[in-house]
């Protein structure tokens, strides 16, 4: 067997393991070893070294510990247990409430780093309990986080920009325009859809009945300022603060865990024994997030290695088709490798691939780039290899069940396709920010 | 046969401890991190003179911290598992499925990591390796140390963890 | 042998007769390379262009293409572990980025000062003619990696002094900026008052956006264009005198080259050294283009950087350089070197290129 045969062969014998449910991160590392020595022989064990390092000395990844422990804070202290209260009383009748505003600070999240891990372990700590509490329907809960968290790649800073502006020729900064008002769209479309299902069936998204949110609206003020604006307040300020530049992404983390810790004391919520456990659980959630880069780093590693990614390249540039229909193409292939392999993967193999083409089909570059991201939004989302769903599952409370999950994924993918056909057929969408601002 | 089996409970309750305490110990970390960043943010906006240290040190207790955390988190089955099918499978058949998947996927990877690792951080330590990144260039290889150390802690727990599939398989009790 | 050429002193024909005149089965050699740099990015290039090279002069025997993007089989700061183990056959990458293995890796990659007033050509003189390679080979020797064959690819630019919001006017002028400088100049600016952060390449760009940093040094003009700096800060210095020289460098794995016939080992150091030349003089007319447009379609304006604050970077990589020389017996011994060779080569050419504006002033002021 040759070895782009044998890289292929990857992808089925890791979807067996992973539903055979053995733990992910070994299952992506033990069968790139086995089929990565099979086909390249002891070079894939100091491979394997070097990119389990590199997830060790990472400067980026910090963020997720620091996130995860100021999520770990406010969930102990009940914090955004309390918030999310006063919340739906406040909203009064709207249905969703909560799931709204998972999206929207999920948004916010998605402008402050380029980590998608982060923002759905934390939403996965804060929101999802709160949500169950109140009688969501689980599904509608975990997409909402899913989706949101995902929003990350695509809302500047984004990673998969950075790499994709030198290979065009395109500035990283006109590439961040473009990729803003896609992101919005993305996450409008999500809000409209928790809006409209909530709507039509309140069991999904319940609003409290009116006896239950009937008070003086002084005093739902009162409440509001005591258990509502802080949350929002710590959120917002960290998250405003890297968008506004005051602090590096790790560095807002470590203030939102600051302040995390402050707002408990505030609430006279923290005992010794909460913070401990706030630490431990840190870093368990931590060790799964981590060890799990770990397995996908050497699995895009190996599957690289063994030339998984000429497969494909072979194939796209044979295709007798107009621009249309190659770009078609591409952005099916984007999409049914999203459910194969990890994202970076999907990046390296195509960027040398389409960078060439691109021009050559007669398409905006500028254009391409965000088309190509929005598409990849959706590998995150689609299982085996789902990233998100990964996250989201290690943080869980009891009495979810991933076929939830799995069918709670379902309408946030297609809004995720629906969003794609939008910017293909009106390339304003996302060409209309870069030229108001660069001409 | 009772008596390797006592040595074998002992063995698997050892693993456990030692797992935990590496887990637990290490977690504080998250404590300098936070407090090395936090001084970072207020020495650039307050003193106008950011430390050299922080970036640095940032991501060396990061990566302690959640490596040496890799062996508990397994004890505790909190590395993710896609459970849609193993769920419905029989006790016996998880142990079945575990313990083949720990001699087929799990040992060899981690080995792996392991015995490089060893090379690695002895190579490190010959050349007195140091940060490449910032003006602090603070020492690499105790970073790169602590990798094969985390993987020989999460190697036995992995033992300890094949002993409980395998009991599993062969329709005994979950004990131990 | 039919090769036209005969293969040097080093390598003498070893067949004991005439081969036929065309060799029916030759080894083909596939070879996995990676590059440091990200696709599309100029240094990326100028390895791509080696490995096209390559491949063409060999005739197909040896096949080094795709350069591989950095992550595709190893992280960038892994290449060198990885050429000395074989994981990769060739690794594209800089000196500069093994500085944690030894600070004297910077000598090749980002010695400011010149040193000692040398330019890259006179710094390639030293390498190939003042004992410059063979101590680049005993350090990675030393340094345990002696299973790596180098080679250099590309000689560096000078780099600008950077990217500023307004126009710097002396030297007192940068302390208080927040800027993202790499290597071992991040010292020589911290003497400067500066609050030097170091991030990739990769990170400059939303930091700036986001005014986490408000000045940067990158590369040269052409790459620091693909990058987008231009779209934040218009205000951009030159000359500078923190990294004046420097090379991309080819790594090849020790087993791998030995493996090739005489006449393939030849034509990898010819084409290496064949590409560091076109791609040295390639980044002025890349650069040249490139200025011009970062002026007419980004609105940036190049600023003379005044002398007075050269002076000062010099005085600090002194005492930079002092520092290191007596920390690591290594760093000393190269850089004595350079400054052997540099006290014959540097006044020597002074007595020519007496000034390089004298005649410049002549014809193009
Ligand atoms: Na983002
Ligand atoms: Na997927």
């Amino acid at each position: 067997m040759d070895s782009q045969t044998l890289a292929i062969l990857m992808l089925p014998l890791v979807a067996v393991g992973i539903f055979a449910g053995f733990p992910v991160f070994a299952v992506l590392a033990g069968v790139s070893l086995i089929v990565g020595y099979v086909g390249w022989g002891p070079p894939v064990l100091d491979q394997m070294m070097s990119r389990a390092f590199w997830v060790l000395m990472n400067d980026t990844l910090p963020a997720v510990p620091l996130f995860v422990f100021m999520g770990c804070l406010m969930e102990r202290a009940g914090i955004a247990e309390r918030a999310f209260g006063i919340l739906q009383v406040a909203l009064g009748p709207l249905k969703g409430s909560i799931a709204l505003a998972t999206v929207f600070l999920c948004t916010l999240f998605a402008a402050g780093t380029g980590i998608v891990g982060a923002p759905v372990t934390v939403m996965g700590m804060l929101a999802l309990p709160a949500m169950m509490r109140r009688h969501y329907d689980i599904p509608l809960a975990t997409g909402s986080i899913l989706a949101g968290g995902t929003l990350g790649i695509l809302i500047p800073p984004s990673i998969m920009l950075i790499l994709y502006g030198p290979l065009a020729g395109l500035s990283v900064a006109r590439l961040f325009t473009g990729g803003i008002m896609p992101g919005l769209l993305l996450s409008g479309l999500y809000l409209a859809y928790i809006s409209i299902r909530c709507t039509l069936n309140p069991k999904m998204g319940p609003s409290l009945p009116p006896e239950e949110r009937a008070m003086p609206k002084l005093k739902i003020l009162f409440l509001v300022v005591r258990d509502m604006f802080p949350f929002f307040f710590v959120i917002i300020a960290v998250l405003g603060s890297i968008i506004m530049g005051l602090a590096a992404p790790t560095e807002a983390a470590a203030v939102g865990a600051v302040c995390g810790l402050l707002l408990a004391a505030f609430y006279k919520q923290l005992t010794w024994k909460k913070f401990k456990e706030a630490v431990f659980e840190t870093t368990a959630v931590s060790a799964f997030i981590l060890t799990i880069t770990i397995g996908a780093s050497v699995f895009t590693g190996v599957f690289l290695a063994l030339g998984g990614g000429n497969v494909i390249t072979d194939f796209l540039l044979g295709l007798p088709f107009g621009p249309y229909g190659v770009l078609t193409v591409i952005l099916l292939i984007v999409f049914i490798l999203g459910f194969f392999i990890d994202w970076i993967a999907i990046l390296l193999i195509c960027i040398p691939i389409f960078g060439p083409i691109v021009p050559m089909l007669g398409f905006d570059p500028l254009w391409f780039a965000l088309v190509f991201a929005v598409c990849l939004q959706t590998s995150f989302l689609t299982p085996p290899f789902a990233v998100s769903i990964f996250y989201l599952k290690g943080v869980a409370p009891p009495g979810v069940e991933l076929s939830q999950i799995y069918r709670g994924v379902i309408p946030f993918v297609t809004l995720q396709l629906i969003g794609l056909a939008l910017v293909v057929i009106f390339p304003q969408i996302i060409l209309w920010l870069p030229g108001l601002m660069y001409g | 046969m009772h008596e390797s089996r006592r040595f074998v409970d002992s063995f698997i309750r050892l693993v456990d401890k030692i797992s935990e305490y590496c887990s637990k110990a290490f977690a504080w970390l998250i404590i300098p991190m936070v407090g090395g960043l936090f001084y970072e943010v207020i020495a650039r906006y307050v003193f106008t003179a950011p430390t050299v240290w922080a970036y640095d040190l940032t991501y060396m207790l990061y990566g302690t911290l959640f490596v040496m955390g890799s062996a508990y988190a397994l004890s505790k089955n909190r590395h993710v598992r896609i459970d849609v099918f193993y769920q419905r499978f029989s006790p016996r058949w998880k142990g079945i499925t575990d313990a083949c998947l720990y001699l087929l996927l799990f040992f060899p990877f981690v080995l792996v990591l392991f015995i490089k690792g060893i090379n690695y951080a002895s190579h490190s330590w010959t050349i007195r390796e140091a940060s490449p990144a910032g003006a602090w260039r603070p020492p690499l290889y105790p970073l790169k140390t602590v990798l094969p150390v985390a993987m020989f802690v999460l190697l036995l727990q992995g033992a300890a963890q094949f002993v409980r599939s395998l009991r599993l398989a062969l329709g005994g009790k979950q004990n131990g | 042998a039919p090769e036209a050429a005969p293969p040097e002193e080093e390598a003498p024909p070893e067949e004991e007769e005439e081969a036929p005149p065309a060799a029916p089965e030759e080894e083909v050699f596939e070879w996995k390379s990676q590059s440091a740099f990200g696709l599309g990015s100029w240094d990326y290039l100028c390895g791509e262009d080696i490995c096209k090279r390559i491949d063409e002069m060999s005739a197909g025997r040896i096949k080094t293409m795709p350069l591989l993007a950095p992550g595709t089989i190893v992280p960038a700061f892994e290449i060198l572990d990885a050429v000395d183990k074989g994981v990769l056959e060739m690794g594209e990458c800089w000196p500069g980025y093994w500085v944690g293995k030894d600070s004297a890796f910077t000598l090749f990659s980002s010695a400011c000062g010149g040193p000692f007033g040398m330019d890259t050509f006179d710094h390639m003189g030293w390498m190939f003619y003042g004992g410059g390679y063979e101590l680049w080979k005993e350090l990675l020797t030393k340094t345990g990696y002696k299973n790596v064959v180098p080679f250099i690819g590309k000689g560096e630019f000078p780099e600008p002094l950077g990217w500023f919001p307004k126009p710097l006017e002396k030297y007192s002028d940068l302390a208080g900026y927040k800027m993202r400088v790499a290597g071992l100049a991040a010292e020589v600016f911290k003497e400067a008052g500066v609050s030097v952060v170091t991030v990739s390449g990769a990170e400059i760009l939303p930091l700036l956006e986001k005014g986490t940093i408000d000045a940067s040094e990158y590369s040269d003009p052409h790459s620091d264009m693909r990058l987008g700096i231009a779209d934040v800060l218009k205000y951009y210095h030159a000359p500078g005198i923190h990294q004046p020289t420097g090379y991309v460098e080819m790594l090849i794995n020790r087993q791998t080259f030995e493996a090739l016939p005489a006449d393939l080992q030849n034509l990898i150091e010819l084409s290496c050294h064949e590409m560091l030349i076109k791609n040295t003089v390639h980044e002025y007319v890349l650069g040249q283009e490139a200025l011009e447009t970062l002026k007419s379609d980004y609105g940036v304006t190049l600023v003379e950087s005044p002398d007075e604050i050269l002076l000062k970077l010099l005085e600090s990589w002194d005492k930079v350089a002092a520092r290191e020389c007596a920390a690591n017996p290594n760093f000393k011994k190269i850089y004595d070197s350079m400054e052997d060779y540099a006290s014959k080569i540097v006044p020597y050419r002074r007595q020519f290129f007496k000034d390089y504006s004298f005649a410049a002033d002549y014809y193009w002021k």
